[in-house]
């Protein structure tokens, strides 16, 4: 029947052909659409994971409320009454038992390393310029093992800030904002204290505008002298070898302490509810061309059965069976699907890698890479090829079935 | 042998039935033509004989065999080593040239290469040697039908069916297909059951069975 079925293709060409064509189109789509979609996805990945830690161990913010301390000033009274009730953070957040952190994470075999941290706001003077931004105290060495903000660095090495001595790294971006240079001297102060003079050892561009915007990288030392809280660590950030069970590990510490733990993806839920919805987009564009070519071949079949009822009467009096007869049309299906989906993911991948190599200016979310991000996720090439084959599969079974129930003396009655 | 007994045909869209209490032997080699006016049963009955309709009530035996004690895929496999058709109109596949569409039936079973030589043969035989590779549009009404007969042949069947094998012939080609159907049926011995409406033709057949509103009215 796989002869017969192959004489029909090639007898009615130009269908073929244009029925192909759908396909091939469909399937170019999907592979463009998702390579381009996922392309920016997966840079924006690698951007999160590259420049910032897989978990982050955050101190929790405590925060006054009326009766908070009720029974420290009055412990016997029923009922207190503040004129003013009590507001605000009690002390500055902090991790409780850093220390106990540390050995767990030492242990743990699914931590590659981590880094304690002290992260605090400050306000940045250069001359008459002020902007405000958050100091990530850090230990160069620890941090560099859990992101690769060392590979970003613009100007100066990353561990020029190791040991302290005021000393600080610089997002490219907020450096022109203070119109500042590498090596001039900043005013550095956290709100309540006096100002501490800093030295602009080095920049860096990481590419996403948030970080190089807003964050400033100095020595973990520095940022707890600046902040008045000597030895305190409010944040610590794990570099895991599965970035994938990231998620699983910071619910499952989360139980351990009161300390928030948030991994890179729980941090980052608004993107991935972006991305769920350019999936929903990216299935239904290419659903719809794909629903197209499969209407064609449905409508093609079933005008090929309407035409072919003698020859189908005549095959089923030579002993054909009603699958033979399924099998004769639902191949022609296969064969264009498994042909259109296999043209159309080479055309696809070539059409990917011309995007690729197209220069693409800064988006919202950064500065890209200088050209379109173009994903080549072989995921992408077995969804297309399975998709495509899918809809002609459901497309010619339908005529292919009817074509099947015909029996030969109905069609000899119907003919004469 | 074909036995027919008490076979009783009603069609859901009609009052009367097409076919009444009919019963007839056809022995094994014989050439029995069906006649009739148009709608006196004829070819429903051949087609009940043929195995392709089912009678309302009553039975049709091969050999002994009732057709339907036989589950399908038997039913189709009797057809496909047991049964030859020719049709009114050829119903050749017009995407296979006149050597494939003898071969055809061949290729149910897998045995295209070893049936291919006697495929060759008997188109020399019915007058198309020279045309083995032609498209049935490149043949005339006349040798659409004689390649229709090969094929019909082509598995060596017992029995052949004929429906009006020469409706669409003029009476050149008309004669032709006939004397085709006498040689084979004296030569090979194939059991050949004809309707046709050309008392003519009817006599060249050993037997001519007439049918009247649905009954057979006189057998010769």
């Amino acid at each position: 029947m796989l002869f017969l079925s192959l004489r029909h293709l090639i007898a009615r060409k130009r269908q073929t052909l244009l029925t192909l064509l759908g396909i091939m189109l469909g399937t170019v789509a999907f592979v463009v659409i998702s390579g381009m979609m996922l392309g920016f996805r997966e840079y924006l990945i690698t951007q999160l994971l590259d420049n910032d830690a897989h978990i982050h161990i955050s101190a929790r913010e405590d925060i006054l409320e009326t009766h908070s301390l009720d029974s420290a000033f009055y412990p016997k009274a029923l009922y207190v009454h503040w004129i003013i009730p009590p507001s605000g953070n009690k002390n500055s957040p902090r991790i409780q038992n850093p220390t106990g952190w540390y050995k767990l994470l030492q242990h743990d075999p699914r931590v590659i390393a981590f880094s304690p941290q002290f992260t605090t706001q400050i306000i940045i003077a250069k001359g008459g310029s002020t902007v405000s931004s958050r100091l990530i105290g850090v230990d160069a060495i620890s941090q560099s093992k859990v992101t690769r903000l060392a590979q970003y660095m613009t100007q100066g090495k990353f561990t020029d800030i190791s040991g302290g001595g005021n000393r600080l790294l610089v997002g490219d971006e907020l450096l022109k904002k203070l119109g500042a240079r590498v090596g001039d001297t900043v005013m550095v102060s956290n709100g309540t204290q006096a100002p501490i003079p800093f030295k602009v050892s080095g920049s860096f561009s990481v590419g996403m505008k948030s970080i190089d915007e807003g964050s400033v990288y100095g020595d973990i030392h520095d940022a707890q002298t600046i902040n008045n809280t000597p030895s305190q660590v409010n944040e610590i950030a794990v570099k895991v070898v599965d970035v994938y069970h990231a998620a699983e590990m910071a619910t499952q510490w989360s139980k351990l302490s009161q300390e928030l733990v948030q991994s890179w993806d729980q941090l980052n839920a608004n993107f991935f509810s972006v991305f769920k919805i350019q999936d929903a987009i990216r299935y239904m564009m290419t659903g719809s061309i794909l629903m197209v070519a499969g209407f064609s071949i449905y409508n093609i079949l079933n005008m090929v059965i309407s035409q072919k009822r003698r020859e189908i009467a005549i095959l089923r009096s030579m002993g054909y069976e009603q699958n033979d007869i399924v099998f004769l049309f639902l191949v022609q299906g296969i064969i264009l699907g498994l042909l259109g989906g296999s043209l159309g993911l080479v055309i696809g991948l070539f059409a990917c890698q011309g995007l690729s190599h197209l220069p693409f200016a800064a988006g919202p979310m950064g500065k890209g890479t200088g050209t379109m991000m173009v994903s080549f996720n072989p995921h992408i090439y077995i969804t297309a090829g399975v998709l495509s084959l899918i809809a002609s599969v459901i497309a010619s079974w339908l005529p292919a079935r009817y074509a099947g129930k015909m029996t030969p003396i109905d069609i000899i009655r119907a003919e004469s | 042998m074909i036995e027919v007994r008490k076979v009783y045909k009603r069609f859901e869209t009609t009052e009367s039935p097409v076919l009444q209490d009919i019963d007839a032997t056809i022995q094994k080699g014989e050439f029995v033509a069906l006649l009739g006016k148009s709608g006196s049963g004829k070819s429903t009955l051949m087609y009940i004989m043929s195995t392709l309709d089912t009678p309302t009530s009553g039975q049709v035996l091969f050999n002994k065999i009732p057709v339907q004690s036989m589950n399908l895929p038997s039913l189709h496999q009797f057809r496909n080593t047991h049964i030859g058709f020719v049709f009114q109109f050829h119903y050749l596949l017009p995407e296979l040239s006149s050597l494939e569409n003898v071969l055809m039936p061949t290729r149910k079973t897998k045995q295209e290469r070893t049936r291919k030589e006697l495929a060759i043969n008997l188109l020399k035989e019915v007058g198309l040697g020279e045309k083995l590779h032609r498209l049935p549009r490149q043949l005339s009404g006349g040798e659409q039908q004689r390649v229709a007969i090969a094929r019909a042949l082509i598995m060596e069947p017992t029995y052949l069916f004929a429906d009006e094998p020469t409706g669409n012939l003029d009476t050149a080609n008309g004669d032709i297909v006939m004397n085709l159907l006498n040689r084979f049926n004296k030569e090979n011995g194939t059991t050949i059951v004809m309707v046709t409406h050309d008392p003519d033709f009817a006599r060249l057949a050993g037997r001519q069975i007439y049918l009247t509103d649905g009954k057979v009215s006189q057998s010769t």
